[in-house]
């Protein structure tokens, strides 16, 4: 977090010198189905386009550092335009690498909310815009069923949506307990990792070491001073 | 080698020489014609890359919020759409177009699209355009150079109505470079494309003239040369899908 705020204070902030190289025409298919694909993805959500209307007239650039690319958002009420290449500045920054990106667009609710916290994705410039534009993807809430039901029909539609709820559900479930098995064979029976208590207790100690070790290193310091000025 | 029929008089009209006024008008006849379904066509004719080589025009124009660009030959809105987002409320698109048929499709194309408020329509030629001096940030003229009678006229318009740092983007057909490539393309022009031309727009002829002006049109190094004399300076261009198409662009200092 600290670097956003920091950088919020200098005009350019951080983002990476592909700025100023020019687009090479292989990179403009795949920056238009990129463009194609966003844009049918929100079209499925009927309240995107009310959220997106907030954000019309702003520019949203996402730095993706580790391969050096730029991409600039540019949203009104009806679709999300995009960029590789423009010369102005942006209104919000948000930079991140390609795993991180994907690690936030795929996590859960609350593993996305992380990776701006922990430093993986940060937003520089307008920070509430750039943590707007994010909300906007998790808000998303596509109702998979209802599109099906516009090629399939409404029956075959439902029946295939059970399927695929107890499909995922089931393999939810069995990585669950699967995890869970693995997890107590691991502590319990062989003993090769320590369980959930026991590291507790042994990071207790360790915050008690480190207690004890910082009191004794504040009275040492004391004594050398008390030393110091008597001598 | 191509300008030489531009001398006195006379002009080409695709493979034939006609009257410079007399062009003019046939130009006109065949974008009236075709008008309603230029889209149509061009994604058909191009299979739909002309959406990435326009695409790739935006992305080299440089244009920023708040900025004013001229989006010459602008037919049917493709490139004023875009533009029309990247400018912003503070800035501003001057779709121009010589024919009122082409110029009228795509307002009604904006309009419907939602894009408003920043988009003006001007019917304009461009060898003589009805701008001031140092008016523009970006003049695009996308597969509309070519129909232009007298091109140098053209190309010193442009430079006369583009601000000092302004650039000018040329996406033209061109003379394909890749190898083997000639061949397959001529075939295409001069046989597949006037029969998708019969069966859509019911207008053989007006395809013709297309794959026709085409061939007429100056190649890359030509062009190059005539944006330099009409005193753009670092000019440069990009050949597209093998040569068949090229993106040039220069600058006004």
């Amino acid at each position: 977090m600290s670097d956003g705020v920091d950088s919020m204070e200098s005009k350019q902030p951080g983002l990476s010198s592909k700025k100023h190289s020019e687009t090479s025409p292989m990179m403009v298919p795949l920056l238009a189905a990129m463009e194609t694909g966003l844009n049918q993805l929100l079209a499925m959500d009927p309240e995107t386009f009310q959220r997106l209307a907030r954000f019309k007239g702003r520019i949203i650039a996402f730095d993706i550092s580790d391969i050096n690319q730029n991409l600039y958002f540019f949203p009104d009420e009806q679709r999300i335009e995009i960029v590789s290449h423009y010369e102005g500045e942006p209104d919000t920054i948000i930079s991140g690498s390609l795993l991180a990106f994907s690690k936030m667009a795929l996590a859960e609710e609350q593993e996305k909310t992380r990776s701006v916290f922990n430093g993986d994705i940060r937003i520089s410039g307008d920070m509430a815009l750039g943590q707007n534009f994010q909300a906007l993807f998790q808000q998303l809430d596509i109702d998979w069923e209802e599109h099906l039901s516009h090629i399939t029909g409404d029956v075959i539609a439902h029946s295939l949506g059970n399927v695929a709820r107890d499909v995922f559900g089931f393999g939810k479930k069995m990585l669950n307990s699967l995890g869970m098995d693995v997890s107590e064979y691991l502590q319990y029976e062989t003993r090769d990792i320590a369980s959930g208590p026991e590291i507790q207790h042994f990071n207790q100690q360790v915050d008690t070491i480190r207690n004890d070790v910082d009191r004794a290193e504040a009275r040492l310091q004391r004594l050398e001073n008390a030393l110091q000025k008597n001598g | 080698m191509e300008n030489q029929n531009q001398q006195g008089d006379t002009t080409h009209f695709g493979y034939k020489t006609v009257n410079k006024e007399e062009k003019v008008g046939k130009v006109a006849e065949v974008f009236h014609s075709v008008a309603s379904k230029y889209d149509v066509m061009n994604d058909l004719m191009s299979m739909g890359v002309h959406r990435l080589w326009k695409r790739l025009t935006v992305e080299k124009s440089g244009v920023r919020r708040g900025q004013s660009v001229l989006d010459l030959a602008g037919g049917t809105g493709d490139l004023t759409a875009k533009f029309s987002k990247i400018v912003g409320e503070t800035g501003h698109v001057v779709l121009g177009d010589i024919n009122d048929s082409m110029l009228k499709v795509g307002r009604a194309r904006l309009i419907d699209r939602g894009i408003v408020g920043n988009v003006e329509y001007v019917q304009a030629n461009a060898e003589c355009l009805p701008f001031p001096d140092n008016t523009f940030d970006c003049i695009t003229i996308a597969f509309g150079l070519r129909n232009v009678t007298d091109k140098d006229a053209a190309l010193a318009s442009m430079f006369r109505v583009l601000k000092p740092g302004g650039r000018l983007l040329i996406l033209e057909f061109s003379k394909p470079v890749a190898p083997g490539l000639s061949p397959l393309y001529d075939f295409y022009s001069f046989n597949i494309l006037p029969t998708m031309g019969k069966l859509i727009a019911n207008d053989s002829e007006s395809y013709r003239y297309l794959a026709e002006s085409i061939r007429m049109h100056p190649d890359q190094e030509t062009l190059k040369g005539m944006m330099e004399t009409a005193g753009f300076e670092r000019c440069d261009y990009t050949n597209l899908t093998g040569g068949i198409v090229a993106l040039h662009r220069g600058f006004k200092f």
